[in-house]
């Protein structure tokens, strides 16, 4: 055996609670918590306030020491093991929206400043304090996530402070994607539910049209969610463009992702992130199910 | 759908997808384009100044050389007269003296008394005075010098009757023309000595 291991940490951050959980090295285990805290409740549902009580949260955020079967054993000469930290975060904590390229653009300077003044036309304030990624593509639309960088660094100093090395940080809607993305619809819907937090993503001719992110305010049924998906189609300016019939694809871990074959008019199917592996007494929380996400994609 | 390249932690460039480092291979590739340039030129550089010093050793070499070397004897340069004696002299040592006395010796008889031969190199020629019983006698002499190689034919110059001698033989004077070209052999018109004379006769 290599003295040389790494260990994966899967965290899972949404504005309510935050969970750490270890990857076993054998993936018959379950993964290992590590931490869990549930964040105060903001004053306000502004993202400076969440990113603050974020931020305090994570201070007290103390993992557990990792299970004795992952150590070194006595007598044994000691092994060097270092810890990736993964984060998934909620799709609430992250502003989410669609860039297309103008005309002509060249390098990726320009598409970073095409897509502030789409951050800054959108949400109405500069782009200044939000850390910008994009999928870049000079020809077609694409996707522009959206990070406050306070949140950013609160992370990144919390896993240094750990001796972790943090190896990537990933909106929950963005790892389906990735994991998913050989079943994602080329025209139609991609609906991600975690937590009480719903994602939509709009495909059209296989290129990406729109995205939204809705916070649920409570568990939604059936009918509610058709009827929030009948809305968001009405927003959409491009449906029925390419002449083929949609469909939806609902995937995710939360409990009210519908099983119905037809949804709206639409086919419709559901495809549920296994949280079978969650760990006894991490519950099936939103962050649980987020650091879950994040373990194979 | 194609996967999203979407992660907020910023991965150190081996990390990347070879798409995205594609500006730094470039970069590299470049920068090892240049350093390989430099040392080529700085190569180019140093090859033609070794080219340089041994261009100059040679230089001082052939000076050495020549400082070592006697000069070269002056041109030897002959007046007009003197060459057209030296190619007289040249063309009177290359007469065939002996085929020529060969070929009198074989045509020599009792009936002829050959009295003198003089060579004419330039007219390729042999001069020579005979005597002869009578002009039957010096025609078939003629004839058979003429026939005889190298001769060409044999004409006759001058002829009388010397009437010092009691026997009042023929005294004449021919000149036989001789062809010393390799391969080629006595003239067709060797009747020609016969009949020339006579017609003067």
């Amino acid at each position: 055996m290599s003295r040389f291991r790494a260990r994966r940490l899967l965290l899972g951050c949404s504005a309510s609670d935050l969970v750490l959980l270890a990857e076993p090295e054998a993936t018959t285990d379950a993964p290992q918590l590590l931490a869990a805290l549930a964040v105060a409740a903001p004053a306000a549902a502004t993202a400076s306030a969440v990113t603050a009580a974020l931020g305090a949260a994570l201070a007290g955020l103390q993992p557990a020491p990792l299970a004795a079967a992952d150590q070194a054993p006595a007598g044994a000469q000691s092994a060097v093991q270092s810890h990736f930290l993964s984060v998934t975060l909620d799709d609430g904590l992250v502003r989410s929206f669609v860039v297309t390229p103008p005309r002509g653009a060249q390098g990726l300077r320009e598409l970073r400043a095409t897509a502030a003044a789409r951050f800054a036309g959108l949400y109405g304030e500069s782009a200044e304090h939000w850390l910008l990624v994009g999928d870049w593509h000079a020809s077609s639309p694409f996707i522009v996530c959206a990070l406050p960088r306070a949140l950013y660094r609160a992370l990144d100093q919390w896993a240094q402070a750990h001796s972790w090395r943090l190896d990537s940080m990933a909106p929950a809607l963005v790892r389906v994607c990735n994991r998913l993305c050989a079943s994602i619809p080329s025209d139609g819907w991609l609906l991600v539910g975690f937590g009480q937090t719903l994602s939509l993503l709009n495909l059209c001719n296989d290129q990406i049209a729109s995205t939204r992110s809705l916070p649920l305010p409570g568990v939604p049924d059936f009918a509610a969610l058709e009827t929030l998906l009948a809305q968001e189609r009405l927003r959409s300016p491009d449906q029925g463009a390419s002449g083929r019939q949609q469909s939806l694809l609902w995937a995710g871990a939360a409990d009210w992702l519908p099983l119905a074959s037809h949804m709206a008019g639409l086919e419709s199917r559901t495809i549920r992130l296994p949280d079978a592996g969650a760990p006894a007494g991490a519950g099936s929380s939103a962050a649980t199910q987020l650091a879950l996400a994040g373990r194979c994609s | 759908m194609k996967p999203l390249n979407i992660d907020f932690v910023v991965r150190r460039p081996w990390q990347q997808p070879l798409a995205t480092r594609s500006r730094a291979i470039l970069i590299a590739l470049g920068g090892v384009a240049v350093l390989a340039a430099a040392a080529l030129a700085w190569q180019v550089l140093q090859l033609e100044r070794q080219l340089a010093e041994s261009a100059q050793a040679i230089a001082r070499a052939g000076q050495e050389v020549a400082g070592h070397t006697p000069p070269p004897r002056p041109p030897l340069f002959l007046s007009a007269a003197q060459v057209l004696a030296i190619n007289a002299a040249i063309g009177q040592l290359n007469t065939p003296w002996p085929a020529l006395l060969d070929a009198f010796e074989s045509v020599a008889s009792a009936d002829i008394a050959l009295l003198q031969i003089e060579p004419d190199y330039r007219r390729r020629l042999v001069k020579g005075v005979a005597e002869a019983m009578n002009h039957q006698t010096m025609l078939d002499y003629l004839a058979a010098l003429g026939a005889a190689a190298p001769f060409a034919r044999a004409l006759v110059i001058k002829q009388e009757i010397n009437d010092k001698d009691p026997n009042r033989p023929l005294r004449f004077s021919f000149e036989a023309l001789f062809d010393d070209t390799p391969g080629k052999g006595p003239a067709s018109d060797r009747a020609t000595p016969q009949a020339r004379p006579r017609e003067r006769r």
